[in-house]
């Protein structure tokens, strides 16, 4: 197998598989507390990993730009006592790379994602732009700096393939499950 | 007036904020977990020398890679030299094929007022 697998020991998590790719190749599985060090080591895996595919610049860097957003979504939003249900994926299927991330939320938090990710998949690819150029624009700052460009962002590098689902985990608590697919059609 | 400079790591970009030449280069990657942090010493090194009455600034942007909260961050670092009143070019460079990359630089010239050069350079 390629890639890396960090595992802690846990109970069996199934992934879901509304937005799951049936053709393809699990490239790397993370479960665990998403630190500084994790993030560096998956970025380092995921560049090593796009640099080895037939694939144009933008979408090797592509592949890199969505993983470093998706696990620094992780990072300064998935709680820190929820290692069992922090997750993030890579799977390589003949035509994308898909990522796809876990982590625990509640039901203000599942609104809230739900609305600005559905409002984003709203627009269209120029109107996104826009709308990026906006947030960058504007003054706002989230507490990490970003200031909610991170969607926008995703949205805009994987041409509006992101998926947002929610699985029922406890009561007023989902697990948010993030899967971005990057078109990696080989030259 | 001080020169300032940091090595790029894994995260962060090399910087080098100098006096003379007055430059300013951030090249590598910058995907830090906490931008603001990072960014602030150089936010302090642009409101500490830049003014109406200086040289022209010369600002040299190699960037790989940055996350979105360095994106705000740079935004606040090119405002902040516009507010001054010192005059300044941007220099974008960007990887030819990396149309990403130039688009971030397209959105960059839209918002601020600096001339901006967006640079195309081979990829490597």
């Amino acid at each position: 197998m390629n890639g890396v697998i960090c595992a802690q020991t846990g109970p069996v998590f199934v992934w879901p598989t509304t937005s799951w790719p049936e053709d393809g190749r699990l490239e790397c599985s993370f479960q665990g507390c998403v630190t500084a060090g994790i993030t560096d080591m998956l970025v380092r895996w995921l560049e090593d990993r796009s640099l080895q595919q037939p694939i144009r610049l933008r979408q090797q860097k592509r592949m890199v730009r969505v993983g470093t957003e998706l696990l620094q979504n992780l990072f300064h939003h998935a709680p820190p006592d929820s290692a069992l249900e922090t997750r993030f994926l890579v799977v390589a299927t003949p035509e994308s790379w898909v990522i796809s991330t876990c982590n625990r939320v509640d039901s203000e938090t599942r609104h809230n994602l739900e609305n600005r990710v559905q409002r984003m998949k709203s627009l269209t690819p120029e109107e996104r732009r826009q709308s990026q150029r906006l947030s960058l624009a504007q003054g706002t700052r989230s507490r990490h700096g970003g200031g909610g460009v991170g969607f926008q962002e995703i949205l805009r590098k994987t041409d509006g393939h992101l998926h947002l689902e929610f699985l029922p985990f406890a009561p007023d608590t989902w697990l948010a499950i993030f899967t971005a697919q990057i078109d990696a059609t080989h030259e | 007036m001080n020169d300032f400079r940091l090595d790029g790591t894994s995260k962060t970009p090399k910087v080098e904020l100098t006096v003379n030449p007055f430059a300013m280069h951030l090249s590598g990657r910058s995907i830090p977990e906490n931008s603001i942090e990072f960014y602030r010493p150089l936010m302090d090194w642009v409101a500490t020398n830049c003014d109406a009455g200086k040289p022209r600034l010369e600002i040299n942007i190699r960037l790989e890679y940055f996350n979105t909260s360095s994106s705000k961050c740079l935004m606040d670092l090119l405002k902040r030299v516009e507010s001054s009143g010192n005059e300044a070019v941007v220099n974008w460079f960007y990887e030819e094929d990396d149309e990403d990359m130039l688009e971030a630089g397209e959105d960059y010239d839209e918002i601020i007022e600096l001339p901006f050069r967006l640079i195309a350079t081979e990829a490597h």
